[in-house]
């Protein structure tokens, strides 16, 4: 039964609702994201409590032995005690063994369902804004480690619940033996607990300054290698200028690392001191109880061995639900963050609100410019010839009039894959395909290419110019044969020649719909139907 | 991207190599560490023995004569050891753990100066966006296991070391029973090893390509927007992720099985021990107390035991990024980096000029770009390099500019070259971080000037020297991103100057100035342009017209429009079209 249930299947298995809203604290994310894993961290907990349990009996099986084997020289009882021994290991080992996989497979579900989630956030958001997560370095650390650390929060309710119940069942196995050190480790334990939490604080204060320090040492690196081609193109000065600026968050980085591990120390140092000296107390108490005549010899063995036993959960259970609630918890903010971000500064966020007198005059020309070239019949192609800086509010006026339309971004982007990848979006159809490429002055650049359409473009079209990017990118845009398409400067990088053709082919293929292109080459200008712009501003 | 232009992953040999090399003169912290992780070890085995002694002190006294003096001087030494224990093992590990976490900054930071340092076709075969992975994904990998690994490794290894020498104290016969779990623990780690490596390097494949199908979307997300592929490329990154899940399920599998072997062992183990005692009890060679010690002393080494070969899994994925770092960092000794060299003689300085001589390449076997090229520039003229889109043209620029190496042919150029593409990036930083990259000890006079005479004086004004780039600031013109490399130029003030069409993605606004610029920025150096407009070849001191990666026509504009070849063609459609462009 359990192997079915463990089974991990081709398709993602679902996990609870996680709260990810405006209004979610930290604590409130961490507590769903451990909720969300029910259905696996339920028997995991069990499993770990029965693990911990027979890992309890060890040395309670042991010390018997010692007692009643050792002591009285009875090899029946040894055969006897051995073989409780070798029971309880089954037990243990079997516990571990499903209830370990039950648990990572419910962090793992969890995890996959909030990295989901974070990439939905990162890439279905309207572009632009000044986020620092629009830095992919950023964005990136919080869609893996964040997600990460925050997912962790899952094993908090699984092996720290079942340390705790063996620091419980020692207790109680203790009372029975004597209850003072029974009462002793029953209440001292809590009392550690609750300290750790408290000396936890401070940890998780140093853990989110070192996450936010190596986030902003790996964006470095990203936007470093980004510009890659502009810095090897400037030559050997900006190389070396590259490798210093990264060497020095990479150093401030290190330093805030070596801060919290220092703190982290100091913690772990403490923490074992306390519980180490704890331990040492029940012993010292339980031989003064047994030469007084309080406690048998193996008794006293079962004391110390299940005492000495009790110290890793204690500990662990401590610092696993301390530091590791503390590490999600950071996790968790950073991430409540990243949608908070998202929600508030959008696109005409504060970058256009700074210079408000500007852009109110640039808003109202685009919205005129909009107005006049959105009562197009079906088949023309209109030119606007704006400046820069009203093209972006043009296009967000123009958005608004038509949002059905395909704006083609300006950049000629291309995804990994080959150049058919790129162009054969998921339902287009074949013909539409095959002229759009013709459309955009593809045909010839196929077959200038090694592999034609089979040809890897690499990682952002690397493998191609300038120029071969744009007008595959022109070509996807326009094998979607939308009703409406507004291109923006499609074809800068291509050669003037190459240019009036794919123009004069877009006008051809575009009969039928309409086609607003923002641009002032003459290419573009020469098949207008109508020029939108003072004609001076035009060329030709 | 094809697999086989992937940097290497380092073999383990030269991960220690590497690693060690890191630590540079912090070697000599190795041997105070030790000393203390020794000590704390030391202090760790004391307890078991003290209470082994207490259990003779019990057994001595139990008819009733209490020697609680004699306990309570045990007891002093049980909280000395435990008290020396905490302070010596959190020094040693903090110690250690710094150690560890300087020597994976200093890679990182080699890495990252590899990237840089290397020849620059290599890093575009391998992909920036692997690279970009291993300085992301694998950086915080090892960053993430330091902290778990390295005091099992320090405080584990330590204290099972030192009560292996504890048991032997009490009676040597313990030791010998301790044998009986090693046949268990090297079969348990050797068919551990045998399965797990492959399972996790699988794991860490998995997650480098969920990192990059996230990068692509993050990088590419106007476009997904204005196709709407967002969904599906979030599912690309969620059958990524998921891929990453079962693998991570079968890792744990095979670690489970390992764990259960464990097990077996521990039970071996303490059985061992407890026959031993009987048998040395009942004939009466030993005491009840060695006894207990030694089962005591076992007992405590479980933790130990499974914390070392615990993070057997955490140290072996630390190894595999270390691996994948290192990679990088070594790849200049890699035999497979010279493949893109070619086989052509290295380019050789020259004094000021540019000459290509039967110059051949081509990126895949079989498919010529570029065929015969004989090209001078003399120092301080002018070339223009004109003709059809895929002729061969960037390719030209690349090879002139050294980005790639020729298949066959020479080159020789001056030593100070820069190459402006067309390829636009602001970096994340102010204006002048942006500026300085080409001279990082410019004033800002010169900052100012440079800026000037490349016409983006409106920019200085407009967000000033301090002001904001990249991501986390304003959002520039692709234009004026161009004015600012071309700004660097000025700053960088090479001999031999490359546009590659950089002025074309500006913007058919913007050309004209920026044109303006460019010309401004050349004056007086050698340079080879590629236009695509014709404007620009047309004060060139020569022009070269490309044809399927041959030059079919070279000469000055008049000569050219007299021979009534294929310039003269391309020149009388452009300006009887765009005439009053030029």
């Amino acid at each position: 039964m359990s192997r079915r249930f463990l089974h991990v299947p081709d398709t993602p298995l679902d996990a609870g609702p996680i709260r990810l809203g405006p209004a979610t604290t930290p604590a409130r994310l961490t507590l769903s994201v451990m909720g969300a894993a029910r259905r696996y961290t339920i028997p995991a907990t069990a499993l770990a409590v029965t693990h911990q349990i027979g890992e309890a009996l060890v040395p309670v099986l042991v010390g018997v032995a010692i007692e009643r084997a050792v002591s009285t020289g009875d090899p029946a009882q040894l055969v006897l005690w051995l073989a409780l021994l070798a029971a309880d290991f089954a037990l243990l080992s079997f516990s571990w063994r499903f209830g370990s996989r039950f648990a990572e497979l419910g962090r793992l579900v969890v995890q996959h369902r909030l990295r989901t989630l974070v990439a939905e956030h990162l890439v279905l958001r309207a572009p632009g804004g000044r986020r620092a997560s629009n830095q992919p370095g950023v964005a990136l650390s919080l869609a893996t480690a964040d997600v990460n650390r925050l997912s962790g929060a899952v094993e908090v309710s699984v092996f720290p619940v079942g340390q705790f119940a063996a620091v419980l069942f020692g207790g109680i196995v203790l009372l029975t033996l004597s209850w003072p050190l029974g009462l002793a480790v029953l209440v001292g334990a809590p009392l550690l607990l609750g300290a750790t939490e408290f000396v936890g604080r401070g940890l998780q204060r140093a853990s989110g300054d070192e996450q936010a320090s190596a986030a902003a040492a790996t964006g470095r690196a990203a936007d470093l290698l980004a510009g890659y081609r502009v810095i090897r193109g400037i030559g050997d000065t900006a190389a070396d200028e590259a490798v210093r600026r990264y060497r020095f968050s990479s150093r401030d980085a290190l330093d805030r690392t070596l801060h919290a591990r220092r703190a982290d120390g100091v913690y772990s140092g403490a923490m074992s001191m306390a519980t180490g000296l704890f331990v040492a107390g029940v012993s010292i108490a339980a031989a003064v109880l047994a030469v007084t005549g309080g406690l048998g010899v193996g008794e006293f063995i079962t004391v110390v061995g299940l005492t000495q036993f009790l110290i890793e959960p204690l500990q662990y259970a401590a610092r696993a639900a301390g530091s590791g609630w503390a590490t999600a918890k950071a996790s968790a903010a950073r991430l409540l963050a990243l949608i908070g971000e998202s929600e508030g500064g959008d696109a005409d966020g504060p970058s256009v609100a700074g210079r408000r007198t500007d852009a109110d005059g640039r808003v109202l020309q685009a919205r005129s410019f909009a107005a006049t070239v959105s009562h197009l019949t079906p088949g023309a192609l209109v030119v606007v010839s704006a400046d820069h800086e009203i093209e972006d509010a043009l296009v967000e006026a123009l958005r608004v009039l038509h949002p059905d339309a395909l704006f083609a971004p300006r950049a000629a982007h291309l995804f990994p894959g080959s150049v058919r990848d790129n162009v054969a979006l998921p339902g287009t159809e074949e013909s539409d395909i095959e002229r759009a490429l013709t459309a955009a002055g593809c045909d010839e650049l196929i077959e200038n290419l090694p592999r034609g359409l089979d040809t890897e473009v690499g990682t952002g079209g690397s493998a191609l110019s300038g120029g071969q990017r744009q007008r595959i990118a022109l070509a996807r845009a326009l094998a979607q044969h939308p009703p409406l398409i507004v291109l923006r400067d499609p074809l800068t990088a291509v050669d003037t020649v190459t240019e009036a053709a794919v123009a004069t082919r877009i006008r051809g293929l575009r009969r039928e719909q309409r086609t607003i292109v923002i641009t002032r080459s003459p290419a573009f200008a020469a098949v207008a139907d109508r020029i939108v712009g003072s004609p001076s501003e035009v060329d030709g | 991207m094809r697999d086989d232009g992937r940097f290497p992953v380092a073999p383990r040999r030269v991960v220690l190599r590497e690693s060690w090399r890191s630590l540079g003169r912090r070697r000599w912290m190795f041997l105070p560490v030790v000393l203390v992780l020794t000590a704390a070890a030391a202090a760790g085995v004391t307890p078991p023995l003290v209470l082994g002694a207490m259990v003779d002190v019990i057994e001595e006294h139990s008819a009733g004569d209490a020697d609680v003096g004699g306990l309570l001087l045990l007891g002093t030494v049980l909280l000395l050891a435990v008290l020396c224990g905490a302070v010596l093992s959190a020094v040693g590990t903090v110690a250690t753990t710094q150690l560890f976490e300087r020597m994976l900054a200093e890679l990182r930071e080699r890495m990252v100066q590899a990237v840089f340092r290397l020849p620059q076709a290599r890093v575009e075969r391998a992909g920036t966006g692997d690279v970009v992975a291993r300085a992301g994904d694998d950086v915080a990998e090892v960053s993430d296991a330091i902290p778990n690994v390295v005091p099992a490794l320090s405080g584990s290894l330590f204290t099972i070391v030192a009560t292996l020498v504890g048991m032997t104290a009490i009676d040597p016969r313990y030791g010998v029973a301790m044998l009986v779990v090693v046949p268990v623990h090297v079969f348990a780690v050797r068919s551990y090893l045998r399965t797990a490596p492959g399972v996790y390097a699988a794991e860490r494949e998995a997650m480098a390509r969920r990192t990059r199908h996230l990068l692509d979307a993050l990088h590419g997300i106007e476009t997904l927007h204005a196709f709407r592929l967002g969904r599906r490329h979030v599912g690309l990154i969620g059958s990524a992720s998921w891929a990453v899940v079962r693998l991570s399920m079968q890792a744990r599998t095979i670690q489970n099985i390992f764990f259960a072997r464990l097990n077996l062992a521990e039970l071996l183990g303490i059985g061992a021990i407890l026959v031993t005692g009987f048998v040395s009890v009942a004939s009466g060679t030993g005491s009840l107390g060695g006894t207990t010690a030694a089962a005591l002393l076992f007992l405590r080494l479980f933790g130990p035991i499974n914390q070392l070969l615990f993070v057997v899994d955490d140290l072996q994925s630390a190894l595999a990024s270390l691996g994948r770092i290192i990679g990088v960092v070594t790849a200049d000794t890699d035999p497979d980096a010279t493949r893109t060299t070619g086989s052509a003689t290295e380019p050789s300085e020259s004094e000021g000029g540019l000459h290509l001589v039967d110059v051949h390449h081509s990126y895949e076997t079989g498919h010529r770009v570029l065929s015969g090229i004989d090209l001078t520039v003399e120092a301080g003229r002018s070339a223009a390099v004109v003709g059809a889109s895929g002729a061969g043209k960037s390719t030209l620029a690349g090879l002139a500019a050294g980005v790639h190496i020729p298949l066959a042919g020479r080159i020789v150029r001056p030593h100070r070259v820069m190459l402006v593409t067309q390829e636009t990036h602001a970096f994340d930083g102010t204006l002048r971080d942006n500026l300085t990259l080409a001279r990082p000890a410019a004033t800002d006079a010169e900052l100012t000037a440079a800026l000037d005479r490349v016409h983006a004086g409106p920019l200085h004004d407009r967000i000033g020297l301090d002001g904001l780039l990249g991501a986390p600031g304003e959002r520039l013109s692709p234009a004026d991103i161009q004015r600012i490399a071309l700004a660097r130029v000025i700053l960088a003030d090479p001999e031999l100057v490359i546009l590659d069409e950089a002025t074309a993605e500006a913007g058919s606004r913007d050309a004209g100035s920026l044109d303006g610029a460019a010309s401004e920025v050349l004056r007086g150096r050698t340079c080879l342009i590629v236009a695509h407009r014709l404007s620009q070849a047309r004060g060139a001191d020569l022009i070269v017209v490309m044809e399927s990666g041959r030059i079919a026509e070279r000469g000055r504009h008049e000569t050219l429009i007299e021979q009534g070849g294929l310039y003269a063609q391309l020149w009388q459609t452009w300006h009887r079209r765009f005439g009053q462009d030029g």
